[in-house]
């Protein structure tokens, strides 16, 4: 889908966008630094921690990242967002996902995996617009009890 | 100086509307111990996020001050986040970092904050100002002013006596939550 599309379906009233760039998003990133709405970060744990104090806060974090950083985030998910309640909406990347470059083959295979094994809920975002939709509302209800949600990105998927 | 008088020291002179967060080990005991207050934020794990989790509240709230209770373990396992101070130069950031050189509550290993010179480094990353305090004498001077002058501000106090360390965080994670969500309400900027 349109990346203006998807970021009209994102933004809400408390969302505040960090991230740790990908190509598959890019073209919403530049959506994003026009408007002066996203946060760079260092590294995909510093994304948890700031989405941690955000929360704390009552804001609503959008984490963009790509699933190589699923695997580094692990430790902190578990005992800053986890633990304390303070819940992301994810979105990521699947690289490895098909056919990619080497280095995303094993991450891309375990993805799934390492999602279930966090008990983070996901959902691929989807290509129609009643589909990506129905998936972005759907994360957004989960935010609002308390738990985080992943929407995984496949090729394409915003462009 | 010990770690249990500085962190007594530095408590008394945060603003009574700061929010404080404290990191994880023999730091966010002393500050439970000797100062709760609903205001802070104690981590119990994820080392190395005492300044991100900062650098989200003073990006939500700006009209208070945001204050980290730092180690020198903790810095160290995360310091591209001093990139991301010079990147959003927040304004009411105070940065504290009490340097003991060592992993103490893992049993005092060794830490290589021994090696670098932190404030040099904080200072080539868009601090307003940063400084070290050895003695009690240099500390009280310094916290009479860190916590009125315009940030990000970064303060290395080096902690060269080593002292038994309080008692553990009793209460439960999720009331830490609830005690500082409560105090949060209300401050967020209007347009962020």
């Amino acid at each position: 889908m349109n990346a203006a599309r998807v970021y009209s379906l994102l933004k809400r009233k408390n969302t505040v966008f960090l991230s740790v760039p990908c190509s598959r998003f890019k073209e919403l990133l530049a959506i994003l630094e026009k408007k002066r709405e996203v946060i760079y970060c260092s590294n995909e744990e510093e994304v948890l921690g700031m989405g941690a104090g955000l929360a704390l806060c009552s804001k609503t974090p959008i984490a963009l990242i790509q699933n190589s950083g699923l695997g580094k985030m692990l430790n902190v998910y578990f005992s800053l967002n986890k633990l304390y309640g303070l819940p992301l909406l994810f979105i990521i990347s699947w690289r490895g996902k098909g056919k990619d470059a080497p280095e995303h083959f094993y991450i891309g295979k375990k993805t799934p995996m390492l999602l279930r094994a966090a008990g983070i809920e996901f959902r691929e975002l989807g290509y129609d617009e009643q589909k990506v939709m129905k998936n972005v509302n759907y994360a957004f209800s989960k935010l609002k009890r308390g738990e985080s949600f992943a929407l995984l990105l496949d090729k394409g998927m915003i462009s | 100086m010990n770690r249990i008088n500085a962190v007594k020291i530095l408590m008394q002179h945060v603003p009574k509307d700061a929010l404080v967060i404290s990191v994880n080990g023999y730091i966010s005991r002393e500050v439970f111990s000797s100062f709760d207050r609903a205001g802070n934020f104690y981590m119990l794990g994820s080392m190395g996020m005492g300044l991100p989790i900062a650098l989200g509240l003073a990006y939500a709230i700006k009209k208070r001050k945001i204050v980290v209770l730092d180690g020198d373990g903790n810095l160290l396992m995360n310091m591209g986040s001093l990139s991301t101070v010079a990147r959003l130069h927040p304004r009411n950031l105070v940065h504290i970092v009490l340097d003991n050189e060592a992993y103490e509550s893992t049993g005092g290993q060794p830490s290589s904050s021994r090696y670098v010179d932190l404030k040099k480094v904080a200072e080539v990353c868009g601090y307003e100002f940063a400084a070290r305090a050895e003695t009690v004498a240099e500390l009280e001077k310094y916290s009479r002013k860190i916590f009125l002058a315009r940030g990000p501000i970064f303060l290395l106090v080096k902690i060269r006596e080593v002292a038994s360390p309080s008692g553990r965080i009793n209460i439960k994670p999720e009331e830490i939550v609830r005690r500082f969500k409560k105090n949060t309400t209300g401050w967020l900027n209007e347009r962020i």
